[in-house]
């Protein structure tokens, strides 16, 4: 009897014959590494912030956050206290001409109500750091921001020179007051708004639109006219 | 020669004048949708917002107030409007996992959101001087010309605003003038990884489009720890 076995079938999978397949490690790695990106790639799709625009003015439904019941409502209360509100919203904002001032930007606004009087370039602070040397005192320039108000106005003002005037010019603190005070540099007024902080002109317009200045404001000299006409002691000044 | 009128003629004219008016108060008075209810609960709402935004302007602290109904964004401080911009377009975003989307959480939107911060910020660069290192006596050089702000803080394409909460106000420019492919992908990825987060915490995000100009005057202007107040906006 002939035992010798006969060669595999090439084509066809015969019928009743088990067919093993070998899988070998680094395809289930395959597997993974491919199912993984797959699922990032699905995952990325759809993560993210979906949006939707807001609806245009008067379609939007409002909040229905407080449960108000139909049957209680008191409509004309509710317009009474809208309109109170209002009120008090009304009474915040300055009834005469007040200052705003853009630091960053280096623009003053001078405005009464929402209209604006005038738009100028000025100089706010440089953000400039002085160390006076070991264990010495360290001044940073920066304008404040904040509310503030006109505390005094001054025409023709003199500048008296603060210590780190001195220290920046490497020049000795000097012990007499009147060694102080210069004329001249400050422009034709200066407004005071508090903490040595003014708002004057400048001998250096050209640097008006930069912040150079050790803190004050520095306007140029027409505009500086037209802000020590429209403003009094008590004009509200907001720097932002 | 022209007729004098007289008087039951001038009666007339003012009748019909105070007619007009009352038809015309009737009107204004009527604004409502019809349903008391539901102008109810519109009038609560706004009462409620305008209660914060008392709040707000009884404080210290810069506010922003995104007013949905007017298309405005100002920049606030003790009720005076510093700056405003006009909104050209306003979303509202949420975060999104997958295919899962994260409902927003209720309220949102009517409430004060504090300690916004600006992202990417916006940093000083301070020159530093000791005073030992300058010379009296030393020869008068020609100043340096500072830079414009402009020159200093350049405006990324788009920026945020993050609060404490978890929201975020995010500031696009107008049109497409700015995009790139690069940004564009940058933005996917940022968005990507900011989504988790934001999943886990509910955090709204909302997008506003504004001019290119008052997006850049902003990213230089926005005070630090500045507060949000949303209004006209459902949530």
């Amino acid at each position: 009897m002939n035992t010798t076995p006969m060669p595999p079938q090439r084509r066809g999978w015969p019928v009743g014959v088990q067919v093993r397949v070998r899988v070998r490690p680094w395809n289930t790695r395959r597997v993974y590494v491919i199912g993984g990106l797959l699922a990032l790639a699905l995952l990325g799709a759809g993560s993210g912030f979906r949006y939707r625009p807001v609806e245009a003015p008067g379609s939007s439904s409002p909040p229905p956050r407080q449960d108000v019941a139909a049957a209680s409502v008191d409509l004309r209360s509710l317009r009474a206290e809208q309109r109170e509100l209002q009120r008090k919203l009304d009474r915040k904002r300055p009834r005469g001409s007040y200052i705003v001032i853009d630091q960053t930007n280096n623009r003053l606004l001078l405005k009464r109500g929402d209209e604006t009087l005038l738009e100028a370039p000025c100089s706010s602070g440089s953000g400039m750091v002085l160390h006076e040397g070991e264990n010495g005192r360290t001044w940073v320039f920066d304008t404040p921001r904040g509310e503030f108000r006109v505390l005094q106005r001054k025409t023709s003002p003199a500048w008296r020179k603060p210590d780190w005037a001195f220290v920046e010019e490497g020049k000795p603190i000097p012990k007499d007051p009147a060694e102080r005070i210069e004329y001249g540099v400050l422009g034709e007024y200066a407004l005071h708004f508090g903490d040595g902080y003014l708002i004057h002109g400048t001998l250096y317009e050209r640097l008006l639109g930069r912040s150079v200045s050790h803190g004050c404001i520095r306007l140029g000299r027409d505009d500086l006219r037209t802000v020590w006409r429209e403003t009094r002691l008590g004009t509200p000044i907001y720097i932002f | 020669m022209g007729r004098r009128s007289t008087s039951s003629e001038r009666r007339r004219a003012g009748l019909a004048l105070l007619l007009l008016a009352a038809v015309g108060v009737t009107g204004i008075a009527s604004v409502d949708t019809g349903d008391p209810a539901a102008e109810a609960r519109r009038l609560a709402a706004a009462n409620e917002s305008l209660r914060e935004e008392l709040r707000l302007a009884g404080s210290e602290t810069f506010y922003l107030l995104l007013d949905a109904e007017s298309r405005t964004l100002r920049l606030m401080l003790a009720g005076v409007t510093l700056q405003e911009y006009a909104v050209s377009r306003i979303e509202v975003g949420a975060p999104r996992l997958g295919f899962l989307e994260r409902g927003l959480p209720a309220g949102w939107a009517g409430r004060i959101h504090d300690a916004g911060r600006l992202v990417p910020e916006r940093e000083r660069d301070r020159l530093v001087i000791n005073a030992e290192e300058i010379e009296a006596d030393a020869e008068e050089q020609e100043p340096q010309i500072p830079a414009t702000p402009e020159e200093l803080y350049p405006r990324p394409y788009r920026y945020f605003v993050r609060f404490a909460g978890g929201l975020a106000l995010e500031i696009r420019p107008e049109g497409d003038g700015e995009w790139s492919p690069a940004r564009g992908l940058r933005a996917r990825a940022a968005d990507l990884a900011a989504a988790v987060p934001g999943f886990l915490r509910a955090a709204p995000r909302i997008r506003i489009t504004l001019a290119g100009e008052d997006a850049s005057r902003l990213y230089r202007a926005m005070p630090p720890d500045t507060r949000l107040l949303v209004r006209g906006i459902a949530g």
